[in-house]
């Protein structure tokens, strides 16, 4: 489609560049491709569903999760094995009766991608950025979450360091299921706190 | 001093665009390719992730805000390669130039 900007394309750009470095033997596209496969075939929110299936069935792992959140992954076989950052911390926060958490990168999209994939497009928008720290209960109505006024929300800005999931609620009504119908209960929004589990 | 990327409790932006419940981690080819890019990058050490990050920070206001995500991480990452000598500007402008050009072939057969 001919426009009057002629400054090559965003796609143009980045073939360019995988096409020079792929080149120079700095980095494959064999690499890339085995590690967007990885991504998209083993990171993603159904193990960040599992790690909450688990922590409301299993009161130990639970509290080892709370309280050293690297440990608790360990634990479940589901360390930071990216081998990016062995030193990022990974940190639960846990949603009762009385607090509401909600978590966000003000500045970039810092999120738990070695467990939960790439974090979805209106994390990474500038609007839920710069929103949700000033007004949490305004954005969460946008995405449909009433709060009531006794439930404080407390909203966790992720760094380079430390990346946050939110383990919510169990719902009312799951009593008896297994670790795989628990799981089906948690949508990846419950993960960042921007929905709750659903009831069953 | 703080730049235009530390949007948090900026007031003026609009509803949180919202998505499907479940979409795809990639949309396009090329926010796949540019992703792993970075991450491959900085994990064999042609880049911290410092100065990546750095790079994205100095970008001008009104490129920040009016780039996309997947953008703002392409015009840091040719930022980084080239200013550390990684790659030649002009090499890239002219792959840049053979890419668009055979993109042009291959489109009109």
């Amino acid at each position: 489609m001919p426009t009057a900007d002629h400054s090559p394309t965003p796609a143009v750009r980045t073939a360019a560049l995988e096409r020079l470095l792929d080149r120079r033997g700095v980095v494959s596209s064999t690499e890339l491709d085995d590690w967007i496969d990885d991504v998209v075939s083993r990171r993603n929110p159904a193990a960040g569903a599992t790690v909450v299936a688990r922590a409301w069935t299993e009161p130990a792992l639970r509290e080892l999760l709370l309280t050293d959140g690297n440990a608790g992954l360990d634990a479940m076989g589901l360390g930071w094995a990216f081998g990016l950052h062995a030193d990022r911390r990974f940190q639960v926060v846990e949603n009762t009766a009385r607090v509401h958490n909600v978590v966000v990168c003000t500045l970039c999209s810092c999120y738990p991608t070695a467990l939960l994939g790439p974090p979805p497009g209106w994390y990474k928008s500038d609007a839920y950025r710069a929103r949700v720290v000033l007004e949490p209960r305004a954005v969460l109505r946008e995405f449909g979450l009433e709060l009531d006024d006794d439930v404080a929300v407390r909203v966790w800005d992720s760094t380079a360091q430390t990346r946050y999931m939110v383990l919510p609620a169990r719902p009312a009504g799951a009593q008896g299921l297994s670790v795989e119908e628990l799981a089906e209960l948690v949508p990846r929004n419950a993960l960042v706190g921007t929905a709750l589990a659903r009831r069953p | 001093m703080t730049r235009i990327h530390d949007v948090g409790g900026r007031r003026g932006f609009g509803p949180v665009p919202q998505a499907e419940e479940v979409e795809p981690p990639f949309t396009e080819t090329w926010h796949a390719r540019v992703f792993a890019l970075v991450r491959v990058l900085i994990a064999r050490g042609v880049m911290s992730h410092n100065e990546f990050r750095f790079a994205r920070e100095q970008m001008p206001p009104n490129t920040y805000l009016s780039a996309s995500y997947y953008e703002r991480l392409l015009h840091a990452l040719e930022t980084v390669l080239v200013a550390d000598g990684v790659l030649d500007a002009e090499d890239l402008a002219r792959e840049q130039g053979a890419v668009a050009g055979k993109a042009q072939t291959d489109a009109h057969g």
